[in-house]
């Protein structure tokens, strides 16, 4: 928060983005989730046609088909067919060196867990979600400390996560997830490199 | 201002043109589709321990059955 901790109209609606995202990509979306995303609005930039895309795919799709969706993707027998975890895109092994540093930062942040979830703390949807907090200024973390956190824990993978569901053939509703994930991770990659 | 307020006024105006050109009405859409209220969990503790166990009909005969 730059000047005077006011947050910016900007920084509320990337909270909104992520939370977004977090919401998608931590459960399947129910009947009513899917009719909101449905009626997600865009424009002409690359995020706004990824939206209506969204939009569109969230129009057609079945509840149950997106809920099997999610489960082959991300669940499965055993696994799914993708793991969104830094540990595994960055080492090739799950609860690795990322998740620890993932679970330092957090503690530094004072974030903790709320809820009966034993989810690694490295998964894409709970990155997102600490994004939205601090964009929001739930969690008390200025840009720079934003800027650090997605440095370190989302930008030496999650873009290329959402490029790898993107191009997955079992993916229909997620493919349009992926789409938007991969742009808005690529703006927000541009956004923390400009001068501060 | 001092210099330091007037780079981090600028700044802050970089991000928000960066912003706006690059999606922030976008984005704007996004902040519509979510609830207001966070996110409950589908299923809660009390739904995912409690006992699911009952005797049925199918149950017993098996119990009357495995003792032949």
């Amino acid at each position: 928060m730059p000047l005077d901790g006011i947050i910016e109209e900007i920084d509320v609606l990337r909270g909104s983005e992520y939370s977004l995202l977090a919401v998608l990509l931590g459960a399947a979306p129910g009947a009513d989730l899917l009719a909101r995303v449905a009626g997600l609005r865009g424009d002409a930039t690359a995020l706004g046609m990824a939206h209506l895309e969204l939009a569109d795919a969230a129009r057609a799709a079945q509840e149950s088909a997106v809920s099997r969706e999610y489960f082959n993707l991300f669940v499965g027998v055993g696994r799914g067919e993708f793991l969104p975890y830094g540990s595994w895109y960055q080492t090739g092994f799950l609860h690795e060196r990322p998740l620890a540093r993932v679970r330092e930062d957090l503690d530094a942040l004072g974030v903790e867990r709320d809820g009966p979830s034993k989810e690694p703390e490295d998964h894409i949807a709970i990155l997102c979600e600490v994004m939205a907090g601090m964009a929001q200024g739930r969690f008390e973390a200025d840009l720079d400390a934003q800027a650090r956190f997605f440095e370190r824990h989302i930008e030496p993978w999650a873009a290329r996560f959402f490029a790898d569901l993107e191009i997955c053939a079992a993916a229909t509703f997620y493919k349009s997830v992926a789409r938007v994930g991969r742009t808005f991770i690529e703006l927000e990659a541009e956004a923390f490199k400009l001068p501060r | 201002m001092t210099e330091s307020d007037q780079k981090i006024a600028k700044a802050v105006v970089d991000r928000r043109s960066f912003f706006r050109a690059g999606g922030g009405v976008a984005m704007a859409a996004a902040a519509a589709v979510l609830p207001t209220q966070e996110a409950e969990a589908t299923e809660s503790q009390a739904e995912r321990t409690k006992a699911r166990y009952s005797e049925t009909d199918h149950v017993k005969t098996f119990y009357r059955v495995n003792r032949y």
